[in-house]
């Protein structure tokens, strides 16, 4: 909880950090859903072409 | 994410992309959307998967809330969302969706799911605390300004 009369004492507030990743692991999760994603696209366009065979 | 349904913020609130003049008269002028997604097509979408070996939990199967942005969601929007039934939600594609249906053609959504919308389980009551704050410091003989 934080005490409203520090706050408006104007003193500084001790929040709690929030979990943060780096730039790195954020491009490095997106090219592993992209390339699953590319994957999985040829495949279905495999089998519709498959089917229509 | 397979997209099975959506639910468009816009089209139901007058910014359907299909409202104005017909592109051909031979397209329907009210288009039905009860089977907008291919139901064959998502077949093929998780037989794929499958013959991948793709996890489970890495494709799912849901709604997509269409909104016009380009603001993010509130966390009362979030939870106004979910509780609709959206699974995701975004600021495109179903526009595509609408003119390819409209085309006549069969359509399949593959959304790829970046991040989660923002609703807090709990939500801090500020004028509980200030009013605990207030009773504490009265307890003690101070007076907050």
């Amino acid at each position: 909880m934080t005490p409203i009369t520090p706050q408006l004492a104007g003193k500084r507030v001790e929040l709690p950090a929030l979990p943060v990743v780096s730039h790195e692991e954020v491009i490095a999760k997106g090219k592993e859903k992209a390339d699953v994603m590319k994957r999985l696209v040829a495949r279905i366009v495999d089998l519709t072409d498959e089917q229509r065979a | 994410m397979v997209i099975q349904d959506h639910i468009g913020f816009p089209n139901l609130s007058g910014r359907n992309p299909l409202i104005g003049p017909q592109v051909s008269p031979s397209y329907p002028r009210f288009l039905p959307l009860s089977d907008a997604y291919s139901l064959s097509l998502r077949r093929y979408a998780f037989l794929a998967a499958h013959e991948l070996s793709l996890d489970d939990d890495a494709l799912a199967e849901g709604t997509y809330a269409w909104v016009s942005g380009p603001t993010y969601e509130t966390p009362a929007e979030g939870r106004f969302l979910r509780s609709v039934g959206a699974d995701v939600v975004g600021m495109s594609t179903i526009p595509e969706v609408l003119a390819a249906r409209e085309e006549g053609m069969n359509v399949l959504v593959l959304s790829l799911v970046t991040n989660f919308v923002v609703i807090p389980e709990k939500y801090r009551s500020i004028k509980g605390e200030v009013a605990a704050e207030v009773c504490t410091c009265e307890d003690h003989g101070i007076h907050a300004r």
